[in-house]
C-alpha cells in the first residue's frame, strides 16, 4: 500500500528541513542589514594577515548554491606575505 | 509571582495561536491564577468564541482605548472559572485603531489584578503584531511542523528579538507522531535545530479540537484529551515548574495506532 510506504531517508522530512534551511539563509540575511557589514570585516581582517589585500574593492555576498549556501569572494590581492602576520 | 505579560504569536495565520490563548488561560486559571486574556486581533477577533463567550461581549478593548469605558467594564467574566477574565477585541474596527502605547498602559493596569495577562498577537508583522508585542515580558512563538510556518516563525523571533524582548519560546502545534515515525513531517528536533530557542511546549494534532472549538469549551476542560493535556504541561512551565517533554511516539492516540496496524502489512 504506497499510502502507508515508510519513507525513511527518502521522506519529504528531509526535503521540508533542506529548503528551509536554504530559506532561512537569505531570509536572515535579509533582516539583518549590518550582519554582512561585519561579516565583511571579519573575512578581510582574517585575509589580511596573510595577503596584503585591496580593501576598498573586495567584494563578498552570500548567495544559494545547489544544496547549501554559499559565501563568494572577490578579493583582489597586492602581494602575498612570507608568514602570517598578528596583531 | 511578579505579573507576567505574555504575548502569543506567530506570524503566519491558522496555526493555533488563538487555540493556544484560550486554553493557556484557561489551564493557568485551573491552576488557580488570576488571569486575563487579551485579544488584540482588532477586526477579527475570535479569542470570545474559543472560549464561549460571544455573547457577553459589551466593551471592547478599543472602548477601553479610546476612554469610552473604563477597564473593568470591559472585562468579561469566564463562565466556568471566577478567575479568568476576557478583554475583547473591537470587531468593526481596524487594527490601527490601538497604538502599542495603548497596549503598554492598558496591560500595566492589569498587572494590579493579574498574575499572568495574555495577549492574542494577530497574524502578520505589522502594526498589529508590534501593537501586541509592545508589553510583552515573555513572548511566546507558535508554529507548526511545516515549511511555511517555521519560516514565518523565523522571521517572527528575529523581529521579537530585534524588539529586545529577551525571553522567547516555542510551541509547536499539530505534530502527527506517526508522519512524523514516517518520514513525512519535520519532527520537534528538526523544528529546534533550524530555530534555535527554547521549547515551552508540544501539542499532538488532535480531533478533539475541533470539537472543543463547536462548543466553545477550551479543550483543556476536557480530562482525556492529549492535547488539553499538553497544553496544561506548557501552563506547568509558564508558572516555573520543570516539566518533562513526554515523547510523542507513546501517546496512543488513534491515528496513531492506525498508523501502526497499516505499517505491519
Amino acid at each position: 500500500m504506497r499510502l502507508f510506504k515508510i519513507g525513511g531517508s527518502e521522506g519529504s522530512r528531509n526535503i521540508a528541513k533542506e529548503r528551509l534551511k536554504l530559506m532561512l539563509i537569505q531570509d536572515r540575511i535579509e533582516v539583518s542589514p549590518g550582519f554582512m557589514e561585519e561579516l565583511r570585516e571579519a573575512v578581510l581582517s582574517s585575509v589580511g594577515k596573510y595577503l596584503d589585500v585591496d580593501r576598498e574593492k573586495a567584494q563578498l555576498s552570500l548567495e544559494l548554491g545547489e544544496k547549501l549556501g554559499q559565501l563568494v569572494a572577490t578579493i583582489p590581492v597586492k602581494r602575498v606575505k612570507r608568514k602570517a602576520e598578528h596583531d | 509571582m511578579e505579573s507576567k505579560v505574555i504575548t502569543i504569536t506567530s506570524g503566519k495565520g491558522g496555526v493555533g495561536k488563538t487555540t493556544i490563548t484560550a486554553n493557556l488561560a484557561t489551564a493557568l486559571a485551573m491552576a488557580g491564577h488570576q488571569v486575563a486574556a487579551v485579544d488584540a486581533d482588532i477586526g477579527l477577533r475570535n479569542l470570545d468564541v474559543m472560549l464561549g463567550l460571544e455573547n457577553r461581549i459589551v466593551y471592547d478593548l478599543v472602548d477601553v482605548a479610546e476612554g469610552r469605558c473604563r477597564l473593568r467594564q470591559a472585562l468579561i467574566r469566564d463562565k466556568r472559572l471566577s478567575n479568568l477574565f476576557l478583554l475583547p477585541a473591537a470587531q468593526t474596527r481596524d487594527k490601527t485603531a490601538i497604538q502599542p502605547a495603548d497596549m503598554v498602559k492598558i496591560c500595566e493596569e492589569l498587572k494590579a489584578d493579574f498574575s499572568f495577562i495574555l495577549v492574542d498577537s494577530p497574524a502578520g508583522i505589522e502594526h498589529g503584531f508590534r501593537t501586541a508585542l509592545a508589553p510583552a515580558d515573555e513572548v511566546i512563538v507558535v508554529t507548526t511542523p511545516e515549511v511555511a510556518a517555521v519560516r514565518d516563525a523565523d522571521r517572527v523571533i528575529g523581529l521579537v528579538e530585534a524588539a529586545g524582548k529577551e525571553s522567547v519560546k516555542l510551541a509547536i502545534n499539530r505534530v502527527k507522531p506517526e508522519m512524523v515515525e514516517r518520514g513525512d513531517m519535520l519532527s520537534v528536533e528538526d523544528v529546534l535545530e533550524i530555530l534555535a530557542i527554547p521549547l515551552i511546549g508540544v501539542i499532538p494534532e488532535d480531533p478533539e479540537v475541533i470539537v472543543a472549538t463547536n462548543k466553545g469549551v477550551p479543550v483543556v476542560l476536557n480530562t482525556s484529551s492529549f492535547s488539553g493535556q499538553a497544553i496544561k504541561d506548557m501552563a506547568r512551565r509558564l508558572m516555573g515548574e520543570e516539566v518533562p517533554f513526554p515523547s510523542l511516539k507513546e501517546s496512543k492516540s488513534f491515528l496513531n495506532t492506525l498508523g501502526r496496524w497499516f505499517r505491519r502489512k
